[in-house]
């Protein structure tokens, strides 16, 4: 098996065994990354000197038997382009931050670093991780690997497309409402959102600030599991980080569910959704039931509420995060003259693509006082309503299962550009549940279509419950490569 | 439910945002589709529901009033660096009071 096609777990071994150096490893993909990426645009930026110089500095380490803990020394990645690395441009795929060089890396770039992780480039992604196809990069759309006639899905496609494309061993994402979870899904990877606040958002570029989560993307539940735990843990500087113990995740890849209560929402059994998506779903149901997992049908009754809560609440809070990209102090300014108000207006109308001003005007008419009451106020409120019901399901239940899309991806040209089209898909409501409660989900492949593109398989979990889902989804995918579905 | 123009008017007021007049009409038809949707929320029942305003039980985290970081010279340099107009140390900008 080629080199660059190893597993993380796999490759660390080889590393750890002196079989291959950790410059060999990363020189072989820096040399696919230059052949396929003209194709697939996973990458915005691709930082080659830096790479070898690092994975010199790792081996060197290494060789010390300074990294022999870590699961991932010596393993090159890449990370999605709204996570800041110090004295790299970091751009959120906008033109607003297109010559945006951080003088500080985000702690989980530090962490990272500290694991012997080599950076391979920065992540294409949809603008200001707003968008669900990464299309909406000001650095042109990624291309789904699998096939390039469809989107990798997004926001952090670029993260997906990477890692299903062997052009890193494991990627970060970040996910406000699905974006690691369904691009993951429909490129054929594992992607993990983790428990809101157990991963630190310091150095993350917000887009909304009670949603978003850093998570991890690789090629199985393994090799994200081995990633998240290092990059998991309270962190001083994220005032919602949570000060915790967090159990070592990595002893949760145990292939057992005997008497785990999973819960699938009734709707989801009655949705229209693509027959070889339900017939994969009904199959993995079938895979947890013979493992003697107990299931059950459940029905919601605050489910019709998330997306519109979600849509109110991240417009908000991005329509906040958003107001310090002014073109004063860095980014992009208007080269067009002018007072200050001109400078403001100029340089965020140009700066910003389409579905950014959408959101950030949604946000703005929901915030503006003839309207919180009955919109921002509100939607806080529903939140409380829909945490209360899963409080409930997750004192009954250790974990939720649905399709992670009910249909597979788009094809690019086919793309609907309605933002409102894009988004009211029955599915998000499901994926977008995780965020609204701050739970932690899974995304695991769990077959194909007749065109041959990936199914994803959701698992979502109650707060600080990564040990259940990814046990669950360990189990999964141990049984699916006992059928040889690889 | 419907967008007035005076309501695009002030809201690109608000946000600092220039539009021209097809951004207008787009934005005008996707707000008023999203606010069809989001109807449910302003008629649903919260009476006596608290807001959730942070999924975790973080309240005013604060932190101790010192430096931390000491390479301070180093980093306004390096943050002069990517400011798009600068002139003796300081960023530049345009006039802001007649």
């Amino acid at each position: 098996m080629s080199l660059i096609h190893l597993n993380i777990l796999e490759l660390s071994d080889k590393i750890k065994n002196k079989e291959i150096s950790a410059v060999e490893v990363t020189r072989a993909v820096l040399e696919h990354i230059k052949e396929k990426d003209g194709e697939y645009n996973s990458f915005i930026t691709v930082t080659e000197e830096e790479a070898i110089r690092q994975a010199i500095k790792v081996q060197e380490k290494i060789d010390k038997g300074q990294l022999s803990k870590s699961p991932i020394a010596g393993v090159p990645m890449a990370i999605k382009d709204n996570i800041c690395t110090k004295n790299i441009r970091t751009s959120c795929a906008s033109k607003m931050l297109e010559t945006f060089i951080p003088s500080y890396n985000a702690t989980v770039m530090d962490k990272l670093e500290g694991a012997g992780g080599i950076l391979l480039g920065k992540l294409n992604m949809d603008e200001c991780a707003m968008g669900s196809s990464s299309d909406t990069s000001y650095f042109g759309p990624t291309k789904n690997p699998v096939n390039t006639q469809y989107s990798p899905g997004g926001s952090s496609g670029g993260s997906a497309a990477a890692v299903a494309a062997s052009q890193g061993f494991y990627s970060l994402g970040s996910d406000t409402g699905g974006s690691i979870r369904q691009p993951s899904s429909y490129c054929g990877v594992t992607g993990i959102k983790p428990t809101y606040g157990s991963v630190s958002r310091y150095g993350l570029i917000p887009f909304a600030s009670s949603f978003d989560q850093i998570g991890p993307i690789a090629k199985d539940i393994s090799g994200a599991t081995a990633v998240l735990d290092v990059i998991k843990g309270y962190d001083p500087k994220d005032s919602t980080s949570v000060n915790k113990q967090y159990p070592t995740y990595l002893d949760s890849l145990v292939d057992d569910v005997k008497g785990m209560r999973i819960a699938i929402p009734k709707d989801i059994m009655d949705s229209p959704m693509d027959e070889v998506v339900r017939e994969k779903f009904e199959e993995a149901i079938e895979i947890f039931k013979n493992k003697g997992a107990i299931i059950q049908i459940i029905e919601l009754d605050t489910i019709d509420y998330v997306i519109p809560a979600y849509y109110i609440l991240s417009s908000a809070e991005a329509s906040s995060n958003l107001s310090r990209f002014d073109g004063i102090r860095y980014g992009y300014r208007s080269p067009q003259g002018g007072n200050i108000e001109e400078i403001y207006r100029k340089s965020r109308s140009e700066g910003f693509g389409q579905e950014v001003k959408y959101r950030v005007f949604l946000g703005a008419y929901v915030l503006s006082p003839d309207n919180y009451e009955d919109y921002y106020s509100q939607a806080l409120k529903v939140r409380r309503l829909i945490k209360n019901e899963f409080d409930q399901v997750f004192s009954k239940y250790d974990i939720v299962i649905l399709p992670s899309n009910f249909y597979t991806a788009s094809k690019i040209d086919e793309l609907d550009k309605e933002p409102i089209h894009q988004h009211s898909k029955a599915d998000n409501k499901y994926t977008i549940v995780a965020n609204m409660i701050g739970g932690p989900a899974i995304s695991i492949p769990c077959g194909f279509d007749n065109n041959n593109l990936p199914i994803g398989l959701q698992l979502i979990g109650r707060q600080f419950g990564e040990e259940d889902i990814i046990r669950a989804a360990y189990s999964f995918e141990t049984a699916r490569k006992g059928c040889g579905h690889g | 439910m419907e967008i007035s123009d005076k309501q695009i008017k002030k809201l690109a007021d608000y946000t600092k945002l220039d539009l021209d007049e097809k951004e207008k009409a787009k934005l005008k038809k996707d707000l008023s589709t999203m606010l069809e949707t989001a109807k449910i929320i302003k008629d649903a029942d919260t009476k006596g529901v608290e807001p959730l305003i942070g999924v975790n039980s973080n309240i005013n985290v604060f932190r101790d009033d010192l430096v931390e970081n000491d390479s301070s010279i180093k980093n306004q340099e390096q943050l002069l660096k990517i400011a798009p107009k600068t002139k003796d140390g300081f960023i530049q900008v345009n006039k802001m009071l007649d």
